[in-house]
């Protein structure tokens, strides 16, 4: 009796054993995406960590659940999206700032454009380390399809089966992200330009 | 072949999977020169946009971390998972302190204002970062940093500064740690980090204080009590 329970155990506890390698496989495989959407998201590396931990903790706890695992990439990213929707509702120090849309770039554009030193406006580097700053400032469902447009080269088909809403939807929402992104950048490289940095040296007290 | 018009009109809406098109506009531009500066204009800031946003290596250490804490807290035989755990934890930790040794990534200070400046520039802009308190829910803020961040945090007289406090949390200031106070002042947000003296190169003699405008924003650096001020508003 005591042998018959016995031998009935040791397959449970490999299951589970399996269950967890693979888990942990498929976590190892995926973690750096998730640590880039979260990075993208948050802007820092530690709110970025924090939320990566907690995705694995949900995902780690629910894997039963989950019947494809060629679809972990996109359930761990639903989880995490998920998790930081709900921190930023908790915690945001400030309400979100309302967002300009992207409507009036063509006009930005052309005005930058048509400058003869047009070329020598923006450093390519320089710029590129800008755009976490202004990101930080687009709500999620832009952020969002930028991160998976842009880091991940995801089609429009990808992005809209991974976050189940239909193409068109998706395309709108890339366009405005995209002009919103680059209008923000446009009036940084002028501001640059203008900026006169000013530093007056005062006594404190 | 596309007119001027369809050119702008795909600048609105940038459809770039259409490959026809895209083919359409690239004709178009080698012919018209001014649509040519728009297009080559455009697709500079989308270059800027893709390099942006690239994705970085994480922490070498992020899932060995994520799985000592997850499996610990599962735990459900703790003498037998203990070892399979620290058995996994351990080489990971080594590792990583071992990258910690080589590239002591904490002993970077910051040498300069200008770098000061584009730090307390950058998280102010962050409005996406989380607080970790609310004004009211800690009552020792000094403490509270200290205990987290290992140096003393004295907290300045808000009101002097004229700064409604908002919350606070520690944050990433380039390479280093500093205490961050998300605060109000006459209805703008402000920040005002704090900064380990050790960590900042700036000199500060004579009660020297850095007041620097960047675009819409002023920065102010100053040192007092033993520790480093920058506030942005």
């Amino acid at each position: 009796m005591k042998f018959a329970m016995m031998s009935k155990s040791f397959p449970l506890m490999g299951r589970k054993k399996q269950r967890r390698d693979a888990f942990w496989s498929l976590a190892q495989d995926h973690t750096p995406f998730l640590y880039n959407v979260a990075l993208k998201y948050t802007g820092n590396r530690y709110d970025a960590e924090d939320l990566v931990q907690e995705t694995l903790y949900t995902a780690y706890h629910k894997f039963h659940q989950l019947r494809d695992s060629r679809k972990f990439k996109s359930w761990t990213f639903t989880i995490l999206r998920n998790h930081f929707l709900k921190s930023q509702r908790k915690n945001s120090p400030f309400p979100a700032a309302e967002f300009k849309e992207g409507i009036d770039y063509l006009p930005q554009l052309e005005s930058v454009a048509t400058q003869p030193d047009a070329a020598s406006m923006y450093d390519q580097k320089e710029e590129s380390e800008k755009v976490q700053s202004i990101l930080n400032t687009l709500p999620e469902k832009y952020k969002t399809v930028l991160v998976l447009h842009y880091m991940e080269d995801n089609s429009y088909q990808e992005i809209a089966a991974m976050l189940n809403v239909p193409i068109g939807t998706i395309m709108s929402r890339l366009s405005r992200a995209r002009q919103a992104m680059k209008k923000a950048l446009l009036k940084s490289m002028r501001h640059q330009r203008r900026a006169k940095k000013v530093i007056r040296l005062n006594q404190m007290r | 072949m596309m007119n001027c018009q369809e050119v702008k009109q795909w600048l609105g809406n940038q459809d770039t999977t259409d490959e026809r098109a895209m083919q359409r506009i690239r004709n178009h531009v080698q012919l018209c020169r001014a649509c040519e500066g728009l297009y080559q204009t455009d697709r500079a800031l989308d270059a800027i946009l893709k390099e942006g946003l690239q994705p970085v290596d994480p922490p070498p250490d992020l899932i060995a971390r994520a799985r000592s804490r997850i499996e610990s807290d599962s735990r459900t035989q703790p003498s037998k998972l203990l070892k399979v755990s620290w058995k996994m934890v351990l080489p990971a930790l080594a590792t990583a302190a071992l990258v910690l040794v080589l590239l002591n990534p904490f002993s970077a200070h910051l040498q300069t204002v200008d770098e000061m400046v584009k730090h307390s520039i950058s998280n102010h802009m962050d409005t996406g970062m989380q607080m970790a308190f609310q004004a009211k829910e800690v009552s020792d803020i000094g403490q509270w940093f200290t205990q987290r961040l290992g140096y003393a945090v004295p907290i300045p007289d808000l009101k002097r500064l004229g700064l409604n406090l908002v919350g606070g949390r520690e944050c990433a200031f380039g390479k280093i740690e500093a205490a961050l106070l998300f605060c109000k002042s006459k209805g703008k947000r402000a920040s005002l980090y704090m900064i380990n003296p050790g960590d900042v190169n700036v000199r500060f003699e004579g009660n020297r204080k850095y007041i620097i405008e960047e675009g819409d924003y002023q920065v102010s650096i100053w040192k007092d009590a033993g520790i480093v001020y920058a506030m942005v508003i």
